[in-house]
């Protein structure tokens, strides 16, 4: 008896371990809880940004907010019930939670669910939003275009899910733009971790891919992305330029591409810029719907218009940028200002090689 | 060929060195009739601490000495668990892989007052270099870009290997070793004190998870993100099985894996019409048709996780 009651004990330990993980503000009686993706928190991008929403929702409306870490796919039905007996909203992170949450909302039909990153459309209780990842992409992609010296740009994709692949799809199209304009050939390397939390892995593609002679590598791995940094930091000091020579401006021999939060600040000068999803504000404003009564079901897409697309004001690395490339990005952003169809990046894409295939270079982009 | 360039050879000892260690410390363990799959617990609780040490000391070496702390800590549960209240190894093992998930987050949030990672990098553990080697024509870069420019634990894993094989089969200790591996009731008549033996066999165990874990965070990286051991520990697990439970095979099996690894990451992405998950297989398939083809069946100790019960006189 006395080994069962020693795995009680271990366990129990274990629970403590984890509940306390999720430290709760306290304040008044509408409580939102959120939910991450297996990549969780701590990825200085996605998940993070959802819990920065969460926060400031927190601090402007005067309630309380929680998160539970997801550490396994199969976690999240389980996490997302939990959250949802003690919650008022539920925030559910990512394209991976897709079908537990279509499968839990139904479920607490008085409980509001906000979904980021994939759609549902006949669950009045659930909201989703989708981001026009394209759009900040193609943004990034021309910056990279016009900076890369060896003409190879690469892209690390955590997992080659739909809203990560328009980020990769929308990168090659600036690309394919900046070629038609300049004709200049630069080309993209496109590898797959696999995983959204392995850090030491996407540092491993990421020197593969400076093998096969990229000089920038645009994120799009969470947690996994990370790795990328370190590998540009490792790079570029075997080619003799400290961390610190490049926050001085000295400019690195290679870049790292930010995604969804601005990650200029990570290894400062070693980024070459971020493309956003600005994931804060949209969480916001769903909570403070919600906390309204006033959250709408259904599908919301949210791009440059809303805010919520666009790259970093590259305060680091501005300097490295060709003027051509600045035009291009003001003309660039002036049209999705004026949301001009041809470049309004679907959220959703499954094959980024053939979209970009398919994708002609606006006219209006001359 | 452009795939096989000296990056590639350099990945793979990379990608192989947490896993030769691991792997090893799987068989200190399994020598002595410990199952131990709580190697990936134990390799996530040594990244952390290797990056706490480092990280409120500025030295990297401290750092490994606290991973090796952590983990020697961890396999000192589990013996206890496993050798005194003789409890199931999977359960033992199982748990101490949930609770390093638990207890690393809740540390970071204590410790480091951040969610999931930590924010500033640390002190990274050096890198060996022999820019000198490059002047020998020919061999000279390639020797140099492929054997050095890793950390130092990837030469004490080596030599931990070499170590591990004299000790097993060379000493009174390893015999010991086997012997309670294989028929402990036998060692036991012959005066070997049984638990003593397993006691060692799995805290060694875990101080070679945790040294492998601190190669990972302050060795490959700078950094500690949760969940990152990301299934090496099993991987270690089965190299140590492929390897048959031996020191070298062992090493073999972990640096065809990180080949494996290596070589997927190489090919990714050149080809657009091969699909990816092809390659995220690679490594899987790679290992399991060479080692079914080569290494034909392995047999583990006689008594490995099999809980020894002194017999009353």
């Amino acid at each position: 008896m006395k080994k069962s009651f020693l795995g009680i004990l271990v366990i129990s330990v274990l629970f403590f371990a984890l509940a306390f993980g999720g430290a709760a503000v306290a304040k008044k009686n509408f409580s939102v809880i959120l939910v991450t993706d297996v990549g969780g928190l701590g990825d200085k991008s996605f998940n993070d940004a959802g819990w920065l929403g969460v926060q400031m929702a927190v601090k402007k409306l005067g309630i309380k907010g929680k998160f539970i870490q997801s550490m396994q796919q199969t976690d999240y039905i389980t996490n997302l019930s939990m959250a949802a007996q003690s919650a008022d909203a539920v925030v559910a992170l990512g394209f991976l939670m897709a079908d537990a949450t279509k499968k839990v909302a139904p479920l607490f039909p008085n409980r509001k669910f906000i979904l980021i990153d994939f759609p549902a459309k006949d669950i009045p209780n659930l909201a989703t939003y989708l981001f026009k990842a394209g759009q900040s992409a193609y943004l990034a992609g021309i910056v990279a275009s016009a900076v890369t010296k060896t003409k190879k740009l690469g892209v690390l994709q955590g997992m080659a899910i739909p809203p990560v692949v328009a980020y990769t799809a929308g990168f090659r199209c600036g690309v394919k733009t900046w070629n038609k304009l300049t004709g200049d050939h630069v080309s993209v390397i496109v590898k797959t971790a696999g995983e959204f939390n392995d850090p030491a892995k996407g540092k491993e593609l990421t020197m593969a891919m400076i093998g096969q002679g990229a000089d920038i590598v645009f994120n799009v791995a969470g947690n996994t992305g990370t790795g990328i940094f370190e590998a540009v930091k490792a790079m570029n000091k075997k080619a003799g330029i400290t961390p610190e020579d490049a926050k001085a401006g000295k400019r690195p021999k290679y870049f790292a591409i930010g995604v969804d939060m601005n990650q200029d600040w990570v290894v400062p000068g070693e980024v070459l810029t971020s493309a956003l999803k600005v994931i804060p504000n949209v969480v916001f404003k769903a909570i403070k719907d919600a906390y309204e009564g006033k959250l709408q079901g259904g599908v919301h897409v949210v791009g440059y218009t809303d805010g919520a697309s666009g790259i970093t004001d590259m305060k680091y690395t501005k300097q490295f940028v060709p003027q051509k490339a600045l035009a291009m990005l003001k003309k660039a952003e002036a049209l999705m200002k004026k949301n001009a169809k041809e470049l309004d990046f679907p959220p959703f894409v499954k094959n980024d090689a053939e979209f970009a295939k398919n994708w002609q270079v606006p006219a209006s982009m001359k | 060929m452009e795939i096989l360039n000296t990056t590639l050879l350099n990945q793979t000892i990379v990608a192989a060195t947490p896993l030769i260690l691991a792997s090893l410390g799987g068989l200190y363990s399994e020598r002595t009739g410990v199952v131990n799959i709580g190697l990936e617990g134990m390799m996530l609780a040594g990244a952390f601490f290797a990056v706490w040490g480092d990280y409120i000391t500025g030295s990297p070496w401290v750092g490994v000495l606290f991973a090796v702390g952590i983990g020697m800590g961890l396999g000192l549960i589990h013996a206890v668990l496993t050798v005194t209240f003789k409890s199931d190894h999977i359960i033992s093992g199982t748990a101490i892989n949930i609770f390093s998930l638990g207890l690393t987050g809740y540390l970071l949030l204590v410790l480091f007052h951040t969610h999931g990672s930590t924010r500033e990098p640390v002190t990274q553990l050096p890198y060996i270099n022999f820019t000198a080697l490059e002047r020998i024509p020919v061999v000279g870069k390639f020797i140099n870009e492929v054997f050095f420019n890793h950390t130092p634990i990837a030469y004490i894993a080596l030599g931990l290997v070499i170590l591990t094989w004299f000790l097993i089969y060379k000493t009174p200790l390893g015999l010991h070793m086997r012997a309670v591996g294989e028929y402990p009731e036998a060692a036991d008549n012959m005066g070997i004190n049984v638990n003593r033996i397993k006691y060692f066999g799995v805290i060694m165990s875990g101080a070679l998870a945790g040294m492998a874990g601190a190669q990972l965070s302050i060795g490959v990286l700078t950094q500690f993100v949760q969940g990152m051991s990301s299934g090496r520990g099993f991987i270690a697990l089965a190299a140590m099985i492929f390897g048959k439970w031996k020191p070298f095979g062992a090493m073999w099996a972990s640096l065809l894996f990180g080949f494996g690894t290596a070589l997927a990451s190489n090919l990714q992405g050149t080809n657009v019409a091969i699909p990816n998950q092809f390659f995220l297989m690679v490594p899987f398939i790679l290992t399991m048709v060479v080692l079914a083809g080569i290494v034909g069946k392995s047999i583990p100790p006689a008594a490995d996780g099999k809980p020894y019960e002194k017999e009353n006189k």
